[in-house]
């Protein structure tokens, strides 16, 4: 088995799904040993693809090959080679970290005395040995991912297959897993993987670019430039138009944070955090996963009373008068939590009047909001049928109807392609100049960058409250991100290993 | 082996998961309870009104002879026509008798008389039930005046046929002796596909299945990984209902111990089977769970001879009941308990069992492909 050898051939592959087309014509070979990656936009068929190379999934048209086998007629020869991580939650909750690793091992046919030699390598890289009796249900997402990679190497495969491995992970967590990867690819090992970071993207041999499913580039990311730029080409950025609210005077304090804890029966998620965010800022709420930050969000919208401490948000005393708060603010999780069997119009329709929007006003927003998220003329739709980045836009939009003094946003752009996640940054900042204020969480600490102010919180306190470039400054570092990870493994340093 | 830690991971996610065991567990036990109580196809204590348009002795004495079988209950005496009407309408009484104003005048005088049973007919079982004992009772009373007439005359023999029934298996005929056996069939057909049929589908929707396909596990080892713990809890229900059944309703078990056991095995495995099926063919947990009482608890219900004998059921309909493997564990679970016949009666509906089973573990093993569907 030499390098340079094509280990995956893809030819003129096409999958129909009942009336959508995910993939067509692809023709592609991914070399031995190489580090390839797919990137596109949310819906241009990554994961399909990806489902199609583990021979999991039959295409329609084409054929695929992997080592020389194809993925229809030899589907369990190649599936006993490779190593497949999904995106979705590929654990079993209720096991612990160890019983998930035994499992996986045992319906892998790892030999004992391999396989224990094995665990405890993959354990001690992955920082895992002080988790394993642990439910994995209680794990970090950071860690869960760790943990189904480790799954996937427990019998070294020689092609590994990552389906956007790192999303939803913090920036360290991110690190470390790529660490793994990185290590794994060392070994000479074919890894292809899936991915919305751009970052990620260029430390990979070669990319393949994917829109609506076809392909329109592949080749080493020296040739491709900047990819920013590449998706700027195939992508048209949105243009949010005029928002239609009228302005707020900006200054001033709108959300006063004192003393707040949050504990769940002996565990203390909030440990004591102070900050205020003025009037018209979009304040950055920054974290790994499972540092505080949802739970912080969820008791400054009066989801959950705080054990201690006060909360002022809009001039309102949350602790005291919850309900009071929920006309004033805007929520938008990760989920976008919009009906999706709903049309887009009627999504609309439930969100303005949950919020007692008069009919007018509602007209008059509904009809702005068509026209930004492109589906002016097409407010029947159901809105599963849309993609991935125009249901991000409307959820934004839907939790914007009512014109809230806040607007919170839990990790809004998770998994969205970067032009997509340009414009919507480019609709917050505006949105800010309006004087509504913008909460925001996320995993893409170059979005950070963007922000008014940044708070970094880790295990329930804040390390440092600032704007960007005072915080750079202070820490002596070009991005936020090492500013992160210097701020994280700083707390790690002192405290010693958990 | 994959086999093991197959059944060893099933087997551990259900236990850490005690709300949804124990409620599998107790929920047959329950329904036994419900059921076992609630449907009874003794007809005793029938409330009954009179409208008695003679009030003599003679027809004093024929209410007497309702009353005192034990059936019947007298609840109302009413005026008039008007009354009776209103007391069927109101449902306040099943059965009405009207005496005529000259009962005892015509009895007197040997002239040919008779009393009008109303009946609510609206249930025609019990109706049929209720109108023949209230005809043995008129036929009784009538066979006393008969008696009595020829003793003023000095005949003190007469020639009469009686019938002399002796019931065989459930010689008290207590219904409940004949409906908890039946409900073995019925509740286990009930719970243990409902919970099995979300086995696969679970793993279908948190995408844990994803990393199933991609393993080597074969299709029938996945099958049977998850067939013998969902099997197991089966059987601990299977053995719960029984001795609810044998220690709480008394029910008489005439027959061979172990060979209930061993149909119990195979019954419970036929079901578990079922809800593997299910779990195939559906992709989320709520499709399943209806599905599962489409197929399992409803026919069971109905089309095992549990409630409703099959022998009544029009031909193609008992042509159906051949599908439903709780028609032939009714048959063995009553014919045990009542019966006490051995395995020279029941090894056709054993094999049955078994053959059912081992089939469907074939289709489901083959319907089982390690591929996504969308």
């Amino acid at each position: 088995m030499r390098s340079g050898e094509a280990v995956i051939e893809i030819k003129n592959l096409g999958r129909v799904f009942k009336r959508n087309r995910a993939l067509k014509g692809i023709d592609l070979e991914i070399k031995r040993g190489e580090l390839f990656c797919i990137v596109g936009p949310d819906g241009s068929g990554k994961t399909t693809l990806i489902q199609t190379i583990c021979a999991i999934l039959d295409p329609s048209e084409g054929a695929v090959t992997v080592e020389g086998l194809d993925t229809v007629k030899k589907a369990s020869l190649i599936t006993s080679r490779i190593g497949y991580m999904s995106q979705a939650y590929s654990l079993y909750e209720d096991l612990t970290a160890e019983e998930n690793l035994d499992f996986f091992a045992k319906i892998r046919k790892v030999p004992d005395d391999l396989f224990a030699s094995r665990k405890e390598r993959l354990l001690k890289f992955s920082g895992l040995s002080d988790f394993l009796k642990r439910k994995t249900r209680h794990l970090s997402g950071g860690m869960q991912k760790k943990l189904a990679l480790c799954c996937n190497l427990i019998h070294e495969p020689d092609i590994l297959i990552l389906d956007e491995p790192t999303l939803g992970v913090d920036p360290l967590s991110r690190r470390h897993l790529w660490q793994m990867i990185n290590d794994y690819h060392s070994g000479g090992k074919t890894i292809v993987l899936a991915t919305s970071y751009m970052d990620e993207a260029k430390r990979c041999d070669r990319l393949a670019f994917l829109l609506e499913g076809g392909l329109v580039a592949c080749d080493t990311p020296g040739a491709m430039g900047d990819l920013d730029e590449v998706f700027l080409k195939y992508i048209r950025p949105v243009d949010w138009g005029k928002i239609p609210f009228p302005a707020r005077e900006a200054g001033g304090d709108v959300i006063r944070v004192e003393g707040l804890s949050k504990r769940f029966d002996g565990f203390t998620a909030v440990d004591g955090i102070d900050f205020t965010v003025k009037r018209g800022e979009v304040f950055g709420f920054v974290g790994p996963n499972g540092s505080g930050k949802t739970t912080t969000i969820r008791a400054l919208c009066g989801i959950i009373p705080p054990s201690e401490g006060s909360i002022e948000v809009a001039g309102i005393d949350v602790a005291s008068s919850p309900s009071d708060v929920k006309g004033r603010i805007g929520y938008m999780s990760q989920r976008f939590s919009l009906y999706l069997d709903l049309t887009v119009e009627e999504n609309m329709d439930f969100f303005g009047q949950v919020y007692g929007v008069d009919t007018e006003t509602l007209r008059a927003r509904k009809g702005w909001l068509l026209e930004t998220t492109g589906l002016a003329g097409k407010g029947n739709t159901i809105t599963k049928e849309v993609s991935g980045a125009v249901r991000q836009r409307l959820a934004l939009g839907c939790s914007l109807l009512h014109n809230p003094d806040v607007l919170f946003l839990d990790e809004p752009t998770s998994g969205v392609d970067p032009v997509s996640r340009r414009s919507f940054w480019e609709m917050i900042g505006a949105l800010a100049k309006t004087g509504t204020t913008v909460f925001v969480t996320t995993h893409y600490l170059s979005e950070v960058e963007a922000c008014t102010r940044v708070a970094f919180i880790h295990q329930g306190r804040i390390l440092a409250v600032d704007a960007p470039k005072k915080l750079k400054a202070l820490y002596g570092k070009e991005t936020l991100e090492e500013v992160f990870i210097h701020l994280i493994e700083g707390v790690h340093d002192t405290s010693g290993p958990r | 082996m994959i086999l093991p830690a197959l059944v060893k991971k099933e087997a551990k996610e259900i236990l850490r998961d005690p709300v949804t065991l124990g409620v599998a567990i107790m929920l047959p036990l329950v329904m036994l309870f419900l059921f076992g109580y609630a449907i009874s196809l003794d007809v005793k204590d029938i409330s009954m009104a009179v409208y008695d348009q003679d009030r003599t002795q003679e027809s004093g004495s024929l209410i007497e002879k309702f009353t005192s079988s034990g059936y019947f209950k007298l609840k109302y005496r009413l005026d008039s026509n008007k009354e009776v009407d209103d007391a069927l309408n109101r449902g306040r009484a099943t059965v009405v008798i009207v005496i005529p104003p000259d009962f005892s005048r015509d009895i007197n005088s040997f002239r040919k008389t008779g009393v009008q049973v109303l009946l609510d007919g609206s249930f025609s079982a019990t109706a049929m039930i209720v109108s023949n004992y209230a005809a043995a009772i008129v036929n009784s009373y009538s066979a006393d005046l008969l008696k009595r007439y020829l003793g003023k005359k000095g005949v003190t023999m007469v020639h009469s046929v009686e019938a002399v029934p002796r019931v065989l298996y459930n010689p008290p005929m207590k219904s409940v002796n004949y409906i908890v056996p039946g409900l073995f069939a019925v509740l286990l057909m009930a719970f243990p596909p409902m919970l099995t049929a979300l086995a696969i589908v679970r793993e279908k929707e948190r995408g844990t299945i994803e990393q199933v396909y991609v393993s080597p596990i074969s299709p029938p080892v996945f099958i049977l990984g998850k067939t013998i713990p969902y099997a197991v809890i089966a059987f601990a229900e299977m053995l719960l209902v029984l001795a609810a059944g044998v220690l709480w309703f008394h029910i008489p078990f005439k027959g061979n111990i172990f060979l209930l056991l061993a149909s119990s095995v195979i019954y419970v495995l036929t079901t578990v089977v079922i809800g593997l099926f299910v779990s195939t063919v559906t992709k989320t947990q709520l499709g399943a769970m209806l599905l599962s009482l489409i197929v399992t608890f409803m026919p069971s219900f109905l089309f095992s001879g549990f409630l409703f004998p099959i022998s009544t059921m029009p031909y193609m309909l008992q042509l159906y009941t051949y599908f439903f493997p709780a028609r032939y564990f009714n048959d063995i679970s009553r014919d045990l308990f009542l019966k006490g016949v051995g395995l020279e009666y029941l090894w056709g509906n054993i094999l049955f069992l078994a053959v059912y089973a081992a089939a469907l573990f074939v289709l489901v093993s083959l319907r089982f492909k390690k591929k996504i569907t969308r």
